[in-house]
């Protein structure tokens, strides 16, 4: 438990087992919009539980274990020391996987507390904060004893992130009422969205970041472009993002202005996005042939170009007027797998296939299976997100334009349900084959052949930081 | 700026918090909604439904919030709908109906059903089947949801948008004095209905109708049918719900979003159209008025010859013949509901009538009638054609045309066509006596009450009897039901029914006046009453509210009858006489009411005995016979 890198490598390992399980949940789920009856009288496959144990599984168990896990690992590279406790981050990895397990297992039977992203009920939610403040008590003591005394950009997310979702995740889960996890009347949703959009902001979005901002400059081995782009890009996600959440509900009887600061707020979240796509755009310069070289590189700069598209897509889906139509239609849960499978994943996927071979000094088990990953991924998701897309705006439309009842439209929108359905199957076998490889990698140990990267003065002029 | 630890830190937690206090905490201490009459606390069962309800992640596909875009959904909801929900489950994606107001929509045994086997009751649901949970967990669910959306609170589930709740018509009704004075023009043009009218024709009508009762040439397209003014709701429905459904249009229909191409004014117009016009034709000024400026002394521009008149025919029986009848008597099939109705162009008080009289009737309507201004549809010259046949055909005011009984011009494809094996003799005869009989006469003599002012009168077909229908006749039978005949008012019934129906009638013609159809095979016989007509009798049908007027009966019988019955009921009737079916033989003095009024709803199958339901109503057949019973003993 006190090996070196082992907590960041357990987490990572257990967040890919966890994602088998995620995808294969959701599979399950496209499947039953369009056979509903496919496993019927099986109480904890039903589509209201399942959901639920989907959503939960990927975010906290898959993306949240794993994102984790990449920080244990790039923190100790930026701060020049190794890790302040191995055994509190192992800790850490046992914690939340059972937490996540018994949260998981309890949906799935029925107990939850059924706000969207708040599902988990009390005693889980006391488990998930005890890891978050372990893991912020075990980084912030990294950081505190650094031997590299300027903090890259990395850390600057990672830091902020660390604090801002306890706090986030106590509002959210209205953690002071133990027994339904909620305030009582209409402004339960205000707690429950400001929540459940900054899971997203101020957790994947800020935890993630930080590791494009890593990975790219050292596969590259180009330094970051611009310092103060990554000043904007920070504090502006910071002051807009926090307030976004009630563009989720823009139609719901909450106060008018608040909803036109969060319209605002959201439109506000162009500015750092700019900012990050262009000092990772500026970064890149001279260096897409590493594009198609570098495996870890492909999926960052994926993650990366997935979140420009699904920020573009939900300021441009806060304005009031396209929210007319979208609202309430699977144009939304589109929006969500954009950006946690396709940013979020991509970019974990592109991490744990840069740390994990690092971490065991060997190279990937198989670059053509990464590739064949890789295209059964794009390909698969872009048939996955169209099909939600179309399923959106066809019963978006026919609702408003047309007026029709909700039922009417469901057999219009089939087709597109079964080709998100479709999407998602090469999706889960993508995701197999990054599972297999991945612990094939582990497994084999196959040596590292590759020229080593490790030149001292281009490391450091990559990140700034010693490694 | 130098991005040290202390910075990132406390300047994160001091731009969250102040994100935070603005969009979190100060809307959660200052929004305190009121509650409403919709939120009831739970019972204990409904709050234990309720949990079981999102336990099972119920919803994750149901919303539970109405936003004011929504169509017919109910009220829109307020913040203090929800003062007693804990945890508040409003719902994010709406695949499954909102539920809202779901509430005492169904029986709460309904409920339990159909959560067991949604697509029994649904079948469209992607919903899942909830048997697996034990049927008190599904009674608690049913028991929460019979309660969602108090029905005593609600007021109606459609109900316009806030936009169009309170509007009020900005046209003024129109102020009809009691006074003689003739000033029609002056005080409908006034009133905008002139304008009304005029959008009315020009773009509603084809669905509606110049009636008004959703029965227009295109509405009969239309799986939907368009709206009739004349029944409600619409017939009582408020000018604002009416400018409501005219801007945005009708969900599920083609009813088009007329805020698109018609300003507020001239939505506002049509509504004050429709209400004084069709829904609440309780306003007239009785003067016609006359005619502007502009129609005075104008004289027919269209020459008058086969062609003309055979074209202002065609439009005659596609649009004017639903009220003014295809005799031009004003016995349309929709003339009943217009008020005023339309006139008799047979009665000979047309004589002081100019062309220009027609023209502007036609052009512009005719102010305080449903009359439509076919200068929204139809270019001069068409209206001068069927100026031209009114007065040659109908009022007889202008010289006719000579010769009279050839075919008009028509594709040598109809003499081809023979009579199908699908005809059929029943249908036929009913389709001769909703629309050939009033002309033609129930015995076919050409003697029907519509037709005698005519000129030529109507064909006798008696005169038919004993001759061959070959193969060339199908065809030129079929050609002059069709196209009508030259210079006569044969109506082009290729502009109204169905080519099947046609033949129908023409199967009628040939089994009926050629070879003749016996009616005497049927002999009396009380116990062959069909069963839903044999416990039927005059005193249980008075005692449902209803009276019967024998007189009314015998005058009836006098128009459908007496023909081919006599007045006396001996039979051999008057109009028999030279007919290929022969007459009837005397009725027998022994009939029971409920035989005779199941003959007459229902005729005597294979024979020229009509079926008068649809035509006669139930008081008119208890008219008749009683008025029989009457005349010749015989009884219950």
């Amino acid at each position: 438990m006190n090996k070196e890198n082992s907590a960041s490598r357990n987490f990572i390992l257990t967040a890919v087992l966890w994602l088998l399980i995620g995808v294969l949940m959701g599979l399950t789920l496209a499947l039953l919009f369009v056979f509903p009856d496919m496993f019927r009288g099986v109480p904890w496959l039903v589509f209201g539980r399942l959901r639920q144990a989907h959503v939960n599984t990927v975010m906290f168990a898959w993306l949240s274990g794993g994102m984790m896990g990449l920080w244990l690992y790039i923190v100790p590279r930026l701060t020049g020391r190794k890790l302040w406790s191995e055994f509190l981050g192992n800790i850490c990895v046992i914690l939340w996987n059972i937490a996540l397990l018994v949260g998981i297992v309890g949906i799935l039977n029925a107990y939850t507390q059924s706000r969207e992203y708040a599902e988990m009920i009390w005693v889980i939610d006391i488990a998930v904060m005890v890891v978050l403040i372990l893991n912020l008590i075990n980084i912030y003591m990294t950081i505190a004893n650094r031997t590299e005394p300027k903090l890259y950009v990395s850390l600057w997310y990672i830091t902020g992130t660390l604090v801002w979702m306890p706090l986030l995740y106590f509002l959210g889960n209205v953690m002071w009422n133990p027994p339904t996890g909620a305030l009582t009347g209409i402004n339960d949703a205000i707690f429950n969205w400001f929540y459940g959009h900054n899971v997203l902001g101020l957790w994947f979005t800020t935890g993630l970041l930080p590791v494009i901002y890593y990975i790219v400059p050292k596969e590259t081995r180009t330094p970051l472009y611009s310092h103060f782009l990554s000043m904007v890009a920070f504090w502006g996600i910071i002051l807009f993002y926090t307030g976004v959440g009630a563009h989720h509900l823009e139609w719901a009887p909450i106060p008018y202005w608040l909803k036109t600061i969060a319209v605002a707020e959201s439109i506000g979240m162009i500015l750092p996005v700019i900012a990050f796509m262009m000092n990772i755009f500026l970064t890149m310069r001279g260096n897409w042939n590493r594009f198609m070289t570098s495996i870890p590189l492909r999926y960052i700069i994926t993650g990366w170009a997935a979140y420009i598209l699904v920020s573009y897509q939900g300021s441009h889906q806060a304005l009031r007027s396209i929210n007319l139509i979208t609202h309430f239609t699977q144009y939304v849960p589109g929006h969500a797998h954009l950006a946690l499978l396709f940013f979020a994943a991509s970019t974990i996927i592109g991490a744990a296939y840069y740390i994990i071979p690092r971490i065991y000094k060997c190279r990937i088990y198989s670059r053509t299976l990464a590739n064949v990953q890789y295209s059964l991924y794009v390909i698969g998701f872009t048939a996955f997100f169209g099909g939600f897309l179309l399923t959106g705006l066809v019963q978006g439309s026919n609702w408003l334009h047309q007026g029709l009842p909700v039922w009417s439209v469901l057999p219009g929108i089939r087709p597109y349900m079964a080709l998100r359905a479709s999407g998602g199957i090469l999706l889960v076998i993508s995701f197999g084959l990054f599972a297999y490889n991945i612990f094939a990698t582990v497994i084999s140990q196959k040596e590292d052949i590759q020229p080593s990267f490790h030149v001292k003065h281009v490391e450091s002029r990559a990140t700034g930081t010693a490694d | 700026m130098k991005m040290t630890f202390k910075v990132i830190l406390i300047g994160g937690l001091i731009v969250f918090f102040a994100v935070v206090i603005v969009a979190v905490f100060t809307p959660a201490l200052v929004w305190k909604p009121q509650q409403t009459t919709i939120a009831i606390p739970y019972s204990d069962n409904r709050e234990a439904g309720r949990e079981i309800f999102y336990s099972n992640g119920c919803n994750y596909c149901h919303t539970q919030y109405v936003r004011e875009e929504d169509t017919a959904m109910g009220a829109v909801s307020l913040g203090g709908n929800y003062v007693f929900d804990d945890p508040l489950i409003l719902g994010s994606e709406r695949t499954g109906p909102d539920l809202s107001y779901v509430g005492a929509k169904r029986s709460h045994s309904w409920e339990v059903d159909h959560l067991k086997d949604p697509r029994k009751y649904s079948p469209l649901s992607i919903m899942p089947s909830f048997d697996f949970l034990p049927d008190e967990d599904l009674n608690l669910i049913a028991d929460y949801l019979f309660g969602l959306g108090d029905r005593v609170a609600l007021e109606r589930m459609i109900s316009p948008p806030d936009v169009y709740k309170n509007l009020t018509n900005p046209i003024s009704d129109p102020m009809v004095s009691s006074d003689s004075q003739a000033n029609g023009w002056d005080l409908w043009n006034a009133t905008q209905l002139q304008a009304g009218k005029e959008l009315y024709t020009d773009k509603c009508l084809t669905c509606h109708g110049c009636s008004g009762n959703g029965l227009g040439s295109y509405g009969g397209t239309l799986a939907v049918t368009p709206a009739n003014f004349k029944q409600e709701p619409f017939r009582s429905m408020p000018d604002n719900e009416y400018f409501w459904h005219i801007s945005e249009g009708i969900p599920g229909t083609i009813m088009p979003t007329w805020k698109v191409s018609l300003s507020e004014n001239e939505r506002w117009q049509v509504v004050q159209y429709i209400q004084t016009i069709f829904a609440k034709p309780n306003m007239h000024d009785p003067s016609e008025g006359d005619p502007s400026g502009s129609y005075a002394g104008l004289t027919n521009a269209v020459p008058l010859n086969d062609q003309t008149l055979q074209e202002g025919k065609e439009i005659f029986i596609r649009e004017c013949m639903v009220c003014h009848g295809d005799a031009g008597r004003g016995h349309g099939p929709y003339h009943q509901i217009i008020q005023p109705g339309p006139p008799d162009f047979g009665d000979g008080g047309y004589g002081d009538y100019t062309d220009a009289d027609y023209f502007w009737r036609i052009s512009e309507g005719v102010p305080w009638s449903a009359m439509p201004a076919w200068k929204m549809e139809y270019n001069e010259e068409d209206r001068w054609k069927i100026v031209h046949y009114i007065r040659t055909i109908f009022t007889q005011t202008e010289d006719p045309l000579e010769p009279k009984g050839s075919a008009p011009e028509h594709p040598a494809i109809y003499d081809e066509q023979r009579i199908p094996e699908s005809a059929s003799f029943e249908r036929g005869r009913k389709v001769f006596l909703e629309n050939c009989v009033h002309c033609h006469g129930l015995t076919g003599n050409g003697q029907g009450w519509d037709g005698q002012y005519l000129n030529p009168t109507p064909a006798n077909f008696q005169g038919m009897a004993g001759k061959q229908m070959t193969p060339k006749a199908q065809g030129e039978h079929l050609v002059k039901v069709s196209f009508g005949i030259q210079n006569t008012a044969m109506p082009t019934w290729g502009q109204w029914m169905p080519q099947e129906e046609r033949w129908d009638a023409i199967k009628y013609l040939m089994a009926v006046f050629m070879q003749g159809k016996p009616v005497t095979t049927s002999v009396y016989n009380n116990g062959e009453i069909a069963n839903n007509y044999a416990l039927l009798s005059s005193d249980v049908y008075i005692s449902e509210g209803h009276s019967i007027n024998p007189d009314h009966g015998g005058e009836l019988y006098t128009q459908y009858c007496a023909d081919c019955h006599a007045e006396d009921g001996q039979g051999n009737g008057p109009g028999t006489k030279d007919s290929a079916s022969k007459g009837p033989a005397a009725f027998p003095n022994n009939m029971s009411e409920a035989y005779i009024y199941w003959r007459i709803m229902e005729g005597v199958p294979d024979s020229m005995m009509y079926a008068f339901q649809g035509t006669l109503t139930d008081n008119d057949a208890w008219d008749i016979t009683i008025n029989l019973i009457n005349k010749l003993g015989g009884g219950k």
